[in-house]
C-alpha cells in the first residue's frame, strides 16, 4: 500500500527531473545550433530555457508515467490501488500537463510559424571567416566578412578540373535568411547555421528517427488540441494504449525482461498512434472507411481510428493479463496445495 | 569473482553470437563493382569487423545487465540493507571484468577499428591501382618496352598473385624482354661523380691537374670553385683566379684552328654549355648537354665525351632544384592517395594564401619523400581580404627541405618545410616548360607570387600528413594526429572545435562506458530475476532486445556528452577537456557510491 502511494511522489520526481533535464538539453542543443567555428559564444537564453520547459513538459510526463511502471516493477505493490493511483496521475498528465504546455507555448508567443522566435538569435545569416565548409560539390571559404552579408572568398569545386574561383561579395537573402552564391544560387547548407558545427551535433540515424517519432506524436497532439476538445480527447485515448502495457509489469519473473518489454512496448504504442495520424496507410484508409458514414460523422473517423486502436489494445492486454494472472494462480496452487 | 566470471561468461556469449551475426551480414552484403574479386572476403569480413566494432560496447553494458541480474538472483533471501558488505564484494569482480571490456573496447575501437578502415580503403586504391598496372603493361607491351611491361606486370601480381590476366602479361613480357635483350646488349654507362665541397686548396689542385691534362673545362670549373671558396685574405684565391682565367682563355685558343667543323662545333656547344653553368643559367645548360650527348651518342653509338657527362650531371642537378621533368608525372594520377585537399595558410604581412591540390601522390625517392600535387592552385588575399592574385599549375611536386637559410618572412621560423616547385620542364626539348597560370585582378600590380618556381609553404612540414589525415574525416584520423591537429586546426582553416570535440569525445569515450557499467550493474540487482522463478527458454530468445536497448541508450547518452563537450568547448576551449574528465570522474564517483548504497527489496 506503502508503495502504490509513493507513486505520486516518484511521478513527481520523475516529471521535474525529466522536464528540467531535457529543458536543459533543449537549451544546450540550441546554444551548439547557434555555435560558429572561431566565434564560440555561449549563452543561456532565459526565454529558450522556459520554451524548452513547456516544449518538454508532455515529454517529460507522459516519460514519468511509464516511469511509474519501471517503479512498481521493482516495488511490490497492492495492484488496485496502484492501478487507481496511475490512473489518477495519467489524467493529470492528459488533462493538465500536456493542454498547459500546447496552450502557454502558444499563448505566450513563443512559437511564429511553427518555430521558436528566440531561436532567430541562434542562427548565422553568414558564416564564419577564415574555415572551409562544404555546400554541395564545393567548399566554400569566406576569406573576410563584412557588414550586411558582405564577403570575399572562394569556392572550389571538388572534382572540377579547375582552379578555385573568388568571388568578391557574398550575397545574403535577409528576408529568406539564404546565403545566395556569386551567380545568385541559393546556398542552403551554408544558410543559418554552421554547417561544421551541425554535422557534429547531428543525432545518429537510429536515434533521430525514434525521437521523430515521440516530436510528431506531440505535434500531431497539438494539432489536435488545436482542433477541439473533440479531437484532443481522440488523441488522449494513447492513454489506453499506455495502460493496456500494464500486464507487461509482472509478465515474467525476470524484471529485467518485463521493463525491456514495457520500454518496447511504450515506444510501440507512441509508434502506433503517430502512424495512425500521419502514415498514408491509414489515411487511405480512413478515407475508404469515411465513405460509409454521413458527411459529419466521416470527418471524426480519422480521429477515431487511435481510439479504436488504443482501446481494443486495452481490453486485449487486460484479458490476456488476466488470463496469464489466473495460469500463474493456478500453478502456484497445484505447487502448494 | 564467482559472478563477475559467470557474467564474463554470459558476456562472451554475447560477444561470440554478435560477431556470428554481424559476419552473416556483411557475408551476405553485396560488394562495390569497383572492387577487384580478389577482394571480395576480405571485403566483407571487414566489413562485418566494423559492425562488431559498433555494437562492442553495447554488447558490453548488455552482458553486464543481463549476467548481472542472473547471478544477484540468489540475493533474495538474504536480507541486505544499504552500504552492505555483500556490493563490496562485488566492486572488485565488476571493476576487473569491466576494465578487461573496456581494453578490448578502446583496443578495437582505436587500433582495429582504423585499420580496418584504412584496409577498405586501401582495397578501393588497390583494386583502381591494378587495373592502372594491367592498363600500362598493355600499352607498353604494344610498344615494345618489355622492361617497363615486366614491371608493371610484377605490380600487378604483388596486389593480386592469383590473377590470371597479370600472370599471363608477366609470362609475355619476361619472353619477349628475354628476346630483345639478346638482340641489345646495352654497355653499362658510368654516371660521373657529382662534384663535392672541397678545400680551397685541393680544389686549386685538381684544378692545375687538370690545366696539366689540357682539359681546360676542368681546370676553370675546378679554378673557379676555389675562387669563389678563398676568402680575400687568402693568396690561394688569387692563384685561382689567375688559373680560372687561363683555362679560360686557353678555351678560346686552344681550338683556334680546329681539325674539323664538326669537332669545332662540338667544342664550341660545350663552351657555351659550361657558359651557362658558370652563369646559373643550369636549365639552358641541360639543354645544351642533353643535346651533345644526344648527338655523340648516334654518332658512335656510345657517349663517352667525359666533360658531356660530369656537365650534364651537374646541370640537371642543379636545374632539378628548380624544375622538375614534366614525364615524372605521366602516371603518377592513378596512385593518388588523397584528393581534394584544401587548406589556408597565413603570410607574415598579415595575408593569406588558399592551397588546393585535386589530388596527391607520393613517392619516395632515395629515401625522401616526394609528393606530387595535380591541379595545384594558390588564391591569395591580403590582410584587408582583397583578392590579390591567383595561379594554377597542371602539377608540381612537393619536397621537404630545411628552413636554414630560408629568410623567416619565407619559412614562419619552422625547421624543415614544404617546398614546392611549380616549373615543369621537359627531358629534352627545351622551350616546353610548364608554367603556372597566373590571374589578377584587373589594374592590379602582378608581381603577387614573385617567387618564380620555387613556392616555401610557411608551415611545419610534418603538419602536411595531419592536413590530409583530417581531409579523410575527423572520426577516422588516429588519435594521435587528432592530438596534433585539434589545436592548430584553425591556422588551416579547419574548425579547431571540432576536432577538439571529437579528441574529447574519443577520450571521454571509455569513462562513459565505464559509467554506464555501473549503471548496468545497479539496473542489474534491482531488476534481478525474481527469486524461486525457473528459468524459461522463451527468455533467452528475448536476449537481443537487452542488446538492442543497451545500443539506444548508449547512443543518446554519447549524443547527450558531445552536446556538453561543446558547450565546455564553448566556455573555455583551454579546458574543455580537464572539465569534461573532471565531471566524469566525479559522475564516476557518484554512480559506485550508489551502486554500494543499493539494497534488497
Amino acid at each position: 500500500m506503502k508503495n502504490s502511494f509513493a507513486q505520486f511522489l516518484v511521478f513527481f520526481i520523475f516529471l521535474i527531473f525529466f522536464t528540467l533535464a531535457s529543458a536543459v538539453l533543449y537549451v544546450v542543443y540550441v546554444n551548439c545550433l547557434g555555435l560558429d567555428s572561431g566565434q564560440f559564444f555561449i549563452r543561456f537564453p532565459a526565454r529558450g530555457f522556459v520554451y524548452g520547459l513547456l516544449y518538454m513538459l508532455p515529454f517529460g510526463a507522459v516519460f514519468a508515467l511509464i516511469s511509474l511502471f519501471f517503479f512498481l516493477i521493482r516495488h511490490p505493490s497492492n495492484a488496485a490501488v496502484s492501478a487507481a493511483v496511475w490512473a489518477v496521475l495519467a489524467l493529470f498528465v492528459w488533462v493538465v500537463c500536456i493542454p498547459v504546455s500546447f496552450k502557454l507555448k502558444e499563448g505566450w508567443g513563443l512559437s511564429s510559424g511553427g518555430r521558436p522566435a528566440f531561436l532567430k538569435e541562434f542562427t548565422v545569416d553568414v558564416p564564419s571567416a577564415g574555415y572551409f565548409r562544404p555546400e554541395g560539390t564545393s567548399s566554400y571559404y569566406w576569406n573576410s566578412v563584412g557588414d550586411g552579408g558582405t564577403g570575399s572568398g572562394i569556392v572550389a569545386a571538388r572534382d572540377s578540373f579547375s582552379a578555385p574561383s573568388v568571388f568578391s561579395r557574398l550575397a545574403y537573402d535577409a528576408d529568406s535568411s539564404v546565403l545566395l552564391s556569386p551567380d545568385g544560387t541559393p546556398l542552403p547548407e551554408l544558410s543559418g547555421k554552421d554547417i561544421l558545427i551541425r554535422g557534429r551535433i547531428q543525432m545518429p540515424r537510429g536515434l533521430s528517427g525514434i525521437t521523430a517519432v515521440f516530436r510528431g506524436f506531440f505535434e500531431r497532439g497539438e494539432e489536435a488540441f488545436g482542433t477541439g476538445p473533440g479531437a484532443y480527447l481522440c488523441f488522449a485515448s494513447a492513454l489506453f494504449g499506455i495502460a493496456a502495457l500494464w500486464p507487461l509489469c509482472r509478465m515474467t519473473g525476470w524484471r529485467l525482461l518485463n521493463v525491456t518489454l514495457t520500454a518496447a512496448g511504450f515506444y510501440a504504442v507512441i509508434l502506433l498512434n503517430e502512424q495512425l495520424y500521419a502514415s498514408p496507410f491509414f489515411l487511405r484508409a480512413a478515407a475508404v472507411v469515411s465513405g460509409f458514414f454521413p458527411a459529419p460523422c466521416s470527418e471524426w473517423v480519422r480521429n477515431f481510428f487511435p481510439v479504436v486502436f488504443n482501446v481494443c489494445l486495452l481490453v486485449f492486454m487486460s484479458v490476456a493479463g488476466g488470463l496469464l494472472w489466473w495460469a500463474e494462480r493456478l500453478s502456484a496452487k497445484g505447487k502448494h496445495p | 569473482m564467482k559472478e563477475a566470471l559467470q557474467t564474463a561468461l554470459i558476456t562472451a556469449v554475447h560477444y561470440v553470437i554478435a560477431f556470428i551475426v554481424c559476419l552473416c551480414i556483411s557475408m551476405s552484403g553485396a560488394v562495390p563493382r569497383e572492387l577487384l574479386e580478389h577482394f571480395s572476403f576480405a571485403y566483407r569480413l571487414d566489413t562485418g569487423i566494423m559492425y562488431f566494432i559498433s555494437v562492442l560496447p553495447a554488447l558490453h553494458i548488455a552482458g553486464l545487465l543481463v549476467g548481472y541480474s542472473w547471478v544477484f538472483r540468489p540475493q533474495k533471501s538474504v536480507r541486505i540493507g544499504r552500504w552492505s558488505p555483500v556490493f563490496l564484494k562485488y566492486v572488485k569482480g565488476f571493476l576487473v571484468l569491466t576494465l578487461c571490456a573496456l581494453t578490448v573496447i578502446v583496443v578495437c575501437t582505436e587500433l582495429v577499428n582504423p585499420s580496418v578502415v584504412r584496409a577498405r580503403k586501401n582495397m578501393y586504391y588497390s583494386s583502381a591501382d591494378y587495373e592502372g598496372y594491367v592498363a600500362l603493361a598493355e600499352k607498353d607491351m604494344a610498344e615494345g618496352e618489355f622492361s617497363s611491361a615486366l614491371f608493371y606486370a610484377d605490380q600487378a601480381l604483388r596486389i593480386w598473385p592469383l590473377s590470371p590476366e597479370a600472370a599471363e602479361l608477366k609470362r609475355t613480357a619476361e619472353l619477349e624482354y628475354a628476346a630483345a635483350e639478346t638482340d641489345t646488349q646495352e654497355p653499362a654507362v658510368s654516371v660521373p661523380p657529382v662534384l663535392s665541397e672541397d678545400s680551397v686548396a685541393a680544389e686549386l689542385r685538381r684544378a692545375r691537374a687538370a690545366y696539366e691534362a689540357h682539359d681546360y673545362f676542368d681546370a676553370h670549373y675546378y679554378a673557379q670553385n676555389a675562387a669563389r671558396s678563398a676568402s680575400s685574405r687568402d693568396p690561394n684565391g688569387v692563384k685561382a683566379r689567375e688559373l680560372a682565367a687561363d683555362a679560360w682563355n686557353k678555351l678560346y685558343d686552344v681550338y683556334v684552328s680546329p681539325q674539323s667543323a664538326a669537332e669545332y662545333d662540338i667544342f664550341s656547344k660545350k663552351r657555351d654549355g659550361y657558359t651557362a653553368i658558370q652563369n646559373g643559367e643550369y636549365l639552358h645548360a641541360y639543354y645544351i648537354f642533353k643535346d651533345l650527348e644526344e648527338r655523340l651518342t648516334s654518332v658512335s653509338g656510345n657517349m663517352s665525351d667525359p666533360d658531356v657527362k660530369r656537365y650534364l650531371a651537374l646541370a640537371k642537378e642543379n636545374l632539378e632544384k628548380v624544375y622538375f621533368f614534366t614525364d615524372e608525372t605521366d602516371n603518377v594520377r592513378q596512385f593518388e592517395s588523397s584528393k581534394n585537399i584544401l587548406f589556408s595558410l597565413g603570410r607574415s604581412d598579415g595575408g593569406k594564401d588558399i592551397l588546393y591540390a585535386e589530388g596527391i601522390t607520393f613517392f619516395s625517392d632515395a629515401g625522401m619523400s616526394v609528393q606530387y600535387l595535380r591541379n595545384f592552385s594558390c588564391v591569395r588575399f591580403d590582410s584587408g581580404g582583397m583578392w590579390l592574385g591567383s595561379f594554377s599549375v597542371p602539377y608540381a611536386k612537393m619536397t621537404e627541405i630545411s628552413a636554414g637559410l630560408l629568410p623567416e618572412s619565407v619559412s614562419g621560423g619552422y625547421a624543415t618545410v614544404p617546398q614546392i616547385l611549380l616549373y615543369s620542364v621537359d627531358r629534352s626539348r627545351e622551350n616546353e616548360t610548364v608554367y603556372p597560370e597566373y590571374t589578377y585582378p584587373s589594374g592590379s600590380a602582378e608581381n603577387v607570387f614573385d617567387t618564380g618556381s620555387l613556392f616555401v609553404l610557411p608551415m611545419p612540414f610534418s603538419d602536411f600528413p595531419l592536413i590530409l589525415s583530417a581531409a579523410d574525416g575527423v572520426d577516422v584520423m588516429p588519435l594521435f594526429s587528432l592530438w596534433r591537429f585539434a589545436r592548430r586546426a584553425d591556422s588551416y582553416g579547419y574548425s579547431s572545435a571540432v576536432y577538439l570535440q571529437a579528441l574529447i569525445g574519443r577520450l571521454a569515450f571509455p569513462f562513459i562506458i565505464l559509467i554506464l557499467s555501473v549503471f548496468a550493474v545497479m539496473a542489474g540487482w534491482r531488476y534481478r530475476v525474481v527469486d524461486g522463478r525457473p528459468f524459461r527458454f522463451v527468455w533467452f530468445i528475448l536476449a537481443p532486445i537487452f542488446s538492442a536497448a543497451c545500443f539506444f541508450v548508449l547512443q543518446v547518452v554519447l549524443y547527450i556528452s558531445r552536446l556538453c563537450i561543446f558547450v565546455f568547448i564553448g566556455l573555455s576551449p583551454s579546458f574543455a577537456l580537464p572539465v569534461t574528465l573532471a565531471f566524469l570522474v566525479v559522475f564516476f564517483v557518484l554512480a559506485m557510491i550508489s551502486f554500494v548504497s543499493q539494497r534488497g527489496d
